[in-house]
């Protein structure tokens, strides 16, 4: 059986925007928006849950770096990061996605939720049935100081910027 | 306070000042404080993630870091990568605590976007076969060389935020196809421009020119859902921007120097440049790192 992901990141050269030894990031052919990307790992690996910590913090690192740069290049007022983890979610191909959509006041993009009127009882048992869940929801050490020292040198490259993109950002958004 | 006070006092603090106001009128900051009660799922010296009271689904969890942060890229790496690492297991948590059938995460930035509250955070939802949750992603049928104008502005940012040099990336998208076409023509077209220098201002108007129609194209994208589509042209074009790419990675590498002596060409150069195919675009490619900074 073939992916169309791992098809694509043999045979779509021309729509790569970025990539690196573990990550590929398309401009999606059929946008919801112009500047529409898709972060892919190279690996193929059905959801989110499947891949390790290391890869899982270096997507989103690197889709937030991207996010950044949409909103420096185009002219939007927002930017959306989704991932339809599984069928029931949206998810179309068996091979993960994360989507980085631009947005523009008004775009009419389908991205926002009715929120659901729930009684205070199922607040409660859902909090429960969590709780017990993520009972062992941890961080390996080793990993967090690893990520931590790729953090300190990046940040002395990057600061300059960073800040400049915060400043501008606080303006723009009352 | 009047707003015009309140402007003019936000122009004299710092970003750090700004920080502290912002959080004090924060609800979540006042939520992580415990000055506001919330249905805590999980808790760590970084993060906190609590139920969100207006949910998509039962289960609907906020993953917030515990510094205020108001959009994702004020967030620090390694904060991030904690955040993600969390997710990822609140995730499987949902999984495992509802027999769900899969969830979404997702991230707002600004307000067009869907953000409501100016604390970062990421939602993740338990989702269900038909649970009537509206998240999906709408699918445009697009030209694809208004695409490629898009992917020459993004690029050239792209490669200077994450530290990608020309070299780099030409090994990177190194393609048979295209290689084999193109090797005659990228050893013979440094030689001829080199000494054009009318060619690099070409360029120039050419990106300054590309940037304005594909605002203009963003612009016109308000509200519309539906965009152009033209299947005619897709096919040539991308080829044509193909062999542009690759000639122009070249030239730029010998003439990079150049290029702050450039003048107003004549309107009717730019016309002329227009419809040559080769040259102009191949440099802008490169170009674009240079003339995205002016653009700033």
């Amino acid at each position: 059986m073939s992916c169309p992901i791992c098809e694509k990141i043999k045979n779509k050269k021309d729509l790569i925007i970025y990539e690196d030894d573990t990550l590929i990031g398309f401009l999606e052919e059929s946008p919801s928006s112009y500047g529409h990307i898709t972060l892919t790992p190279k690996q193929h690996l059905p959801i989110f849950e499947n891949y390790d910590d290391n890869l899982i913090s270096h997507i989103f690192n690197t889709a937030n770096k991207i996010s950044s740069v949409l909103f420096d290049s185009l002219n939007i007022q927002g930017t959306n990061l989704l991932i339809n983890n599984g069928v029931a979610a949206g998810q179309k191909y068996p091979h993960f996605l994360l989507h980085i959509i631009p947005r523009t006041e008004n775009d009419n993009l389908q991205l926002e939720w009715e929120p659901k009127k729930i009684s205070e009882d199922e607040m409660n048992s859902a909090e429960q049935q969590l709780k017990s869940a993520a009972s062992n929801v941890v961080v390996v050490k080793e990993k967090k100081t690893e990520v931590v020292e790729d953090q300190e040198t990046e940040i002395l490259e990057t600061k300059g910027d960073e800040e400049n993109y915060l400043i501008k950002h606080l303006r723009r958004i009352p | 306070m009047n707003q015009e006070d309140m402007q003019e006092k936000l122009k004299d603090m710092s970003p750090e000042e700004i920080q502290k106001l912002q959080k004090q009128n924060c609800i979540f900051c006042h939520i992580i404080e415990g000055k506001v009660p919330s249905k805590k799922i999980h808790e760590d010296e970084i993060c906190l993630a609590i139920l969100d009271i207006n949910p998509a689904n039962p289960g609907h969890i906020l993953l917030l870091p515990k510094e205020h942060y108001m959009i994702m890229p004020q967030v620090p790496e390694g904060t991030m990568a904690h955040l993600a690492i969390i997710a990822k297991q609140l995730s499987s948590a949902c999984l495992k605590a509802f027999k769900c059938d899969g969830t979404n995460i997702f991230v707002a930035n600004g307000s067009a976007a869907g953000q409501k509250a100016q604390h970062f955070m990421i939602h993740i939802i338990p989702r269900f076969e038909k649970d009537g949750v509206k998240i999906q992603i709408t699918e445009n049928t697009v030209n694809k060389s208004d695409l490629m104008k898009v992917k020459e502005i993004i690029q050239g940012k792209i490669n200077i935020a994450f530290n990608i040099k020309e070299t780099e990336r030409k090994e990177i998208s190194e393609d048979p196809q295209l290689n084999s076409e193109n090797r005659e023509p990228e050893e013979t077209i440094p030689k001829e421009i080199e000494p054009q220098e009318t060619t690099l201002d070409q360029e120039f108007e050419n990106a300054e020119k590309k940037m304005k129609e594909t605002e203009d194209l963003l612009n016109s994208l308000k509200g519309k859902n539906n965009l152009p589509h033209n299947s005619n042209t897709s096919e040539d074009e991308g080829e044509t921007e193909d062999e542009k790419e690759n000639k122009g990675r070249h030239i730029q590498e010998d003439d990079e120097t150049n290029i702050p002596n450039r003048q107003n060409p004549s309107s009717q150069e730019k016309s002329e440049s227009r419809t040559q195919s080769t040259k102009p675009k191949g440099g802008k490619e490169v170009n674009l790192d240079d003339i995205a900074s002016l653009f700033g």
